[in-house]
């Protein structure tokens, strides 16, 4: 297992290792009485076997003595995992912890941390994508929400994996206690980019975190806003990142390569090409990038699309 | 012990003592297609399984290839795309499960077992049996076609979750063509199949077992089959109703898992698993009942605890209905649940280690031979094992938060599966092809066939267990977006594993040279090969249409071997008392 930075992860694997002893010593002795019995037992001329049908306890307890040593260690390993389960899941979310917002849809993760209110649904809020950044040694209470299928959040270095639910937020926390870089990832198949949804744990201390914060908060326009809200800056950058699509900035009026049914062709991006983007993703994929955009058709009206192309145009040039 | 005797029906004893095979008309279509003889039928539904477990079994290849040479061309199929991955996967596991497991084990060898074995002519409604066969046969090609329908087959995993698999509303638009509507129409249509298949096992065993073949000298593969059949049928109806609701969300817009019209997406995974746990035990109940009968012939024993080993699986088969939530605990349901579910399925390894230990005892003291058919057996606990032992980590609520979609699971889950659909269907086969084709299987190829998947198999699965420690999730196309998780030694692991499954496969061929040379050239059987008890060893091999000449009487449990009183070291069924 990678290292653990948790809180409750050491106890995850002290039951593991409880598991992983209790079972290994099981299994070898299972192994050594069956392999025993073959090489001891084997078929000699003349040899008779016993007539032993299991009847009465006499014989019945070469089989339930042993079952009864398995029901003691089940109900060690029972106890042991209720503990630590109770610790880690039904223990509520404290409410002093340090409030963030975990999103996933296809095929990215977008975080949102609390402004220096430490409050979330407030204006100085910090929304990111693929980049979760938390306080070293505080708890961190975090909201888990899908935006279009299941999703689960996973971070090995945690030990935390949690489903996300359209329609539903799960509330939980978790304690980094170790600053570093760590992986996020998607657990629970959710689409042809499903391998794509990968996003960093940052956890630093408290201080580098708040002027990270301060650097961040830049308030939306209001095109962006509703792109922020279809989800679609999740995949799509504004300042020329590369994400898992093509970003916003200086796509307007480019001429792009795009993959037609496997053949290149180059096409300009205008409205027309938007719009057939929107409603077949997959139809002409930008080289490079995967083909695996779900289909907006539908998703917006006719003054989000101008807003949309509008807010295109503004991104023309680099700033 | 209940010693009623229960009669045959008046009907077949009243039949003329022989039933010559002209008095059905032999045309190849009568004969080997539209065919309401038992034993044809289960020919049919093991070839078609055989069939299905070359398909799977090359999906398999070609993802594992993928995730051993990510972005290399897989040889003899081309370059894949994570929308074609997804799809293998998925049908990957659901061809398995529904297309091989239980066809093979339940279907083929229900059918192949019972009336000789209870000592009767068919099942009670052959015309049912042949319709559960072709009900079958059409749920097959729906799913093979589904691959060629625009859009391609279903890639939503086999567990089919919703919303990705309602995508009427989610517009996950890759699989937006027929291939999940087939997929459903075909899961479906194959249950219908079982459920006539089911009712024939279970009627047939409770009204038209011989005169003399009580309960308590039923033969312990019997018992295991009408058990899962009643598993089978107690619990499928809950996934029915569920496939017919994601159906309806598919293609008549309902929202019965759309949140957003007040559905529930996790309402899904309860019908799923509801099903989909007990489900694992009608697969492993027929072959712990193979294991039964060929412990005791192979070691010339009986049967070490035969009421313990009914007791126990009655017991499990309770308890599997109350584990299903374990594969939900962390998809968001009430944490407190998941106590109570997580004592469930550990408790449920305390009946499963009786029938496990039971089996090793018949062992002890006996004169054990190791012709193919025992070694596969053998070889289904020696692996079994830790298959076991596995699930015990996963039953542990708090490891799975750890471990639930790795490829831990994946190891563990193949641990039960393959041994016990594998080589509990090599060991069955082995032992029995010699009663239904006449003529007995090769040993040197069958001990080539064994020792290669033996090995083989634990390259593939042993380096899973790793992987899935280190933290790699299952389903994934390509670890380049998790820079931990893709280092050079989980990548090496996972090359280790996929050369395993390409040699594995090889291995496979000899047993098919086996199959098919051996019905032509083997060794005549004789109709009592192995010198073993039940019933279907007093028939011819192969056995006619009808099976007995006359109505067999039984005198005795089928498990005499060993008798101190006896120079003979077995005492059918059907003979009469010395």
């Amino acid at each position: 297992m990678p290292p653990n930075i948790s809180s409750f992860g050491g106890e995850l694997d002290n039951l593991t290792m409880l598991i992983t002893v209790i079972s290994v010593v099981c299994l070898i002795l299972a192994e050594a009485v069956l392999f025993y019995a073959l090489v001891r037992y084997r078929k000699h001329p003349g040899g008779h076997s016993r007539y032993l049908t299991g009847e009465g306890w006499a014989q019945a307890r070469w089989v339930l003595l042993p079952v009864l040593v398995v029901v003691a260690l089940d109900f060690l390993i029972d106890v042991q995992n209720t503990r630590v389960w109770n610790d880690i899941k039904t223990s509520s979310a404290p409410s002093s912890g340090y409030p963030v917002r975990i999103i996933g849809q296809q095929f990215a993760w977008t975080f949102v941390h609390p402004g220096p209110d430490a409050q979330l649904d407030t204006p100085d809020d910090v929304t990111t994508v693929g980049e979760l950044h938390v306080p070293l040694m505080y708890d961190v209470a975090f909201e888990l929400q899908a935006r279009d299928v299941l999703h689960s959040f996973w971070v090995p270095n945690l030990r935390l994996k949690q489903d996300a639910l359209p329609g539903r937020t799960i509330q939980g926390w978790f304690r980094a206690e170790k600053t570093g870089t760590y992986d996020i990832a998607c657990a629970e198949i959710c689409g042809g980019g499903h391998s794509l949804m990968g996003a960093r744990l940052v956890v630093s201390k408290k201080e580098d975190l708040n002027a990270w914060l301060a650097s961040k908060s830049a308030p939306l326009g209001p095109g962006e806003k509703m792109l922020d809200a279809k989800g679609c800056l999740a995949c799509h950058s504004t300042d020329g990142t590369k994400r898992v699509g093509p970003s916003f900035q200086g796509l307007w009026g480019r001429q792009e390569t795009v993959l037609t049914n496997g053949v290149e062709r180059q096409v300009a991006v205008d409205e027309a090409y938007v719009k057939h983007s929107l409603d077949d993703p997959t139809a002409d994929v930008v080289k490079g990038f995967p083909p695996v955009m779900p289909s907006q058709a539908g998703k917006l009206n006719d003054e989000e699309f101008a807003q949309l192309i509008e807010f295109l145009k503004s991104k023309e040039k680099a700033p | 012990m209940i010693e009623t005797v229960v009669h045959a029906p008046e009907e077949l004893q009243k039949e003329p003592a022989h039933h010559e095979p002209e008095h059905h008309p032999a045309s190849f279509w009568s004969r080997y297609v539209f065919s309401t003889d038992h034993k044809m039928i289960a020919m049919q539904y093991c070839v078609t399984s055989i069939v299905m477990v070359i398909v799977g079994g090359f999906l398999a290849y070609v993802f594992r290839w993928q995730l051993a040479h990510p972005g290399v061309p897989v040889p003899l199929f081309g370059k894949i795309d994570p929308n074609i991955y997804n799809t293998f996967v998925t049908m990957h596991g659901t061809i398995m499960i529904f297309w091989v497991a239980m066809p093979l084990l339940l279907a083929a060898f229900g059918n192949f077992l019972i009336p000789p074995m209870i000592g009767t002519r068919d099942m009670a409604f052959p015309t049912l049996n042949m319709l559960s066969y072709w009900t079958f046969f059409i749920s097959t090609v729906l799913l093979l076609a589904s691959f060629f329908v625009p859009g391609g087959a279903f890639g939503g995993g086999w567990t089919a979750y919703p919303p990705l698999s309602a995508d009427a509303y989610a517009r996950t638009d890759f699989w937006h063509g027929l291939g999940g509507d087939l997929w459903i129409l075909a899961v479906a249509l194959e249950f219908v199949a079982f459920l006539m298949g089911g009712i024939n096992f279970l009627v047939t065993t409770i009204s038209m077992r011989a005169p003399g073949l009580t309960w308590m000298r039923l033969p312990m593969v019997v018992w295991m089959i009408v058990i899962a059949t009643l598993i089978f049928m107690f619990s499928v109806g809950p996934l029915i109703a569920g496939a017919v609701m994601l159906l309806l969300d598919r293609v008549a817009g309902t929202g019965f898992y759309n949140p957003a019209t007040g559905g529930d997406p996790i309402m899904f995974q309860h019908f799923f698993w509801f099903f989909g746990h007990p489900e694992v035990y009608v697969i492993l109940l027929p072959t712990l009942g193979f294991l039964a009968e060929i412990f005791t012939t192979f070691s010339r024993k009986p049967l070490f605890g035969y009421k313990m080993i009914l007791t126990s699986t009655w017991v499990a088969a309770g308890l599997s209905f109350i584990v299903w939530a374990h594969h939900q605990f962390i998809a968001g349901i009430d944490p407190r649940m998941s106590t109570f579910f997580s004592i469930t399925t550990i408790l449920i390894s305390v009946p499963f280690a009786v029938i496990i230990f039971s089996l090793m005892a018949t062992l002890f003291q006996g004169q054990i031979e190791l012709p193919t058919p025992m070694l596969f057996a053998l070889g289904v606990v020696a692996e079994f094992l830790i298959g076991g032992v596995t699930g015990i980590y996963l039953g542990a609520s708090a490891f799975d938060i750890y471990a639930h979609d790795t490829y831990f699971v994946v190891a563990h889950f193949h641990y039960t599966l393959i041994p016990v659909v594998i080589f509990g269907g090599a060991a069955a086969i082995y032992y029995w092809y010699p009663k239904f084709v006449g003529r007995m299987l090769d040993e040197r190829l069958g001990k080539i066939h064994f020792w290669g998947t033996a090995v083989f198999f634990n390259m593939i699965f042993l380096p899973l267990f790793w992987t899935g420690m280190m933290g790699q999730h299952r389903r994934i196309f390509s670890y380049e977006a998790f820079p931990s998780l893709n280092t050079p030694l989980a990548h090496n692991l996972q090359v280790v594993a996929t050369t395993g499954l390409i040699l594995m496969a090889l291995f496979q061929i000899p047993f098919l040279i086996n199959l098919v040379r051996s019905a032509r050239h083997g060794r005549p059987a004789g109709r009592n090969p192995w010198k073993a008890n039940s019933l279907e060893w007093a028939c011819e091999s192969p056995p006619p249409h009808g099976n007995f000449p006359t109505q067999p009487e039984v005198y005795r449990w089928p498990y005499e071997y060993g008798m101190p009183d006896s120079a003979q070291d077995f005492r059918p069924q059907w003979e009469a008392c010395p």
